[in-house]
């Protein structure tokens, strides 16, 4: 009699664990700690978006949020949340970030709303490496804000809430791939 | 007494065991669900194997999420069950280009960009697609790419990055360079 209920009981309480499993899995991997390189304020997949190594929860957490992303040798997506100094980044603040170009072969730096360019008048969203306008050291400074700058200012248009900075390194170099987590990557400095 | 320590024991045992089956497969499942809604939102799925071309990513564009600003992608679904499929394109110059093959289980199994493709095999390059249990005989210069277990429908994306999308004579160049796609479809050697 107990064999048999031990037989019958077994599925279903493997079916419950295998849930509750997924359910802290996917918890960990949205809260956005879990298998992550942080540098600074970014922060970026451990093994990779497209990768064969990726875990299957970042595969599920991929497939639900973007999908179809490249591999770690082709690109290297940087996503950051949250300013230099730990805050989130909300539209009714004004942004700074500077720094000199990653050792990529091609960058580009472009703010994201639930996936997707945020709208605004001008239709930019982003700036890159070929047309990004630069100090005479070589070095740049991207603005953020609602009202207009001059120089290299991304519109944040005219929203509420929060939004994402995603920074895309394609064909990144040795010294970015080998120490991921020590590269050269630009401040995100909240100006007001 | 001890019988019944080890049946306990063993149910334990092959309950964790079992849990973790139905987590690989519910998650593996779940997985291939929402790439294949995905695949479905494109406008070539009901046309496998032919590649169609977007515009440069705006605002409006929503298609996939985080789209890659300045890029312009040209997206083929394919669809290898009985067929093989023949790619050929030219790798242009002085822009960023890149062609991957995903699976149905977002690994990016395939890529292959400018700067290795011009190194490794010129400016034509000829690609053959086919399903891991085809035979194929490599001709001179193709490459022969395999599609993974599970995956004989999934996605191509060549991706096209403009230097600078303020330059509408580029747009015009890049758009030309798009195009320079081509598929075949090929029946599988018996």
């Amino acid at each position: 009699m107990i064999l048999i209920i031990l037989i019958l009981s077994s599925p279903v309480v493997a079916a419950c664990l295998a849930y509750l499993w997924y359910l802290v899995q996917i918890r960990r991997a949205t809260k956005g700690n879990y298998d992550i390189i942080r540098n600074g304020c970014w922060q970026t997949n451990r093994r990779g978006e497209g990768s064969k190594e990726a875990l299957r929860i970042h595969r599920a957490r991929i497939a639900k949020r973007a999908g179809f992303g490249m591999n770690r040798d082709e690109a290297i997506y940087w996503g950051a949340d949250f300013d230099s100094e730990g805050k989130r980044i909300t539209y009714n603040h004004k942004y700074r970030i500077e720094g000199v170009d990653p050792d990529t072969r091609w960058w580009c730096l472009s703010v994201n709303r639930d996936g997707f360019f945020v709208p605004n008048e001008f239709d930019r969203y982003s700036f890159s490496k070929t047309d990004v306008k630069r100090e005479t050291d070589g070095s740049w400074v991207i603005k953020l804000s609602t009202e207009e700058q001059s120089g290299n200012w991304i519109p944040l248009g005219d929203q509420d809430g929060h939004f994402r900075i995603t920074l895309r390194c394609y064909n990144p170099d040795p010294p970015m791939i080998e120490n991921i987590e020590g590269t050269n990557l630009p401040q995100f400095i909240r100006e007001d | 007494m001890t019988l019944i320590f080890i049946q306990i024991i063993v149910w334990i045992i092959l309950t964790l065991i079992l849990s973790r089956i139905f987590y690989i497969l519910v998650i593996s499942l779940y997985t291939y669900y929402l790439t294949d809604k995905r695949l479905k939102g494109f406008p070539g799925f009901r046309y496998p194997n032919v590649f169609g071309h977007g515009p440069v990513t705006s605002a409006k564009s929503r298609l996939v999420p985080y789209p890659t600003p300045h890029a312009m992608v040209s997206g083929c679904i394919y669809n290898v069950h009985e067929k093989a499929l023949r790619i050929q394109a030219k790798v242009p110059k002085g822009v960023y280009w890149s062609i991957t093959f995903f699976a149905r289980n977002q690994d990016c199994y395939f890529t292959l960009n400018d700067l290795e493709a011009k190194q490794k095999y010129g400016e034509d390059i000829e690609i053959i697609l086919k399903n891991r249990r085809a035979s194929y005989t490599t001709k001179k210069n193709e490459i022969v790419v395999s599609a993974p277990r599970y995956s004989n429908r999934g996605l191509i994306l060549i991706r096209l990055i403009m230097m600078n999308p303020s330059d509408t004579e580029e747009m015009k160049r890049i758009t030309q360079m798009q195009k320079m796609v081509k598929t075949e479809v090929l029946e599988l050697e018996k």
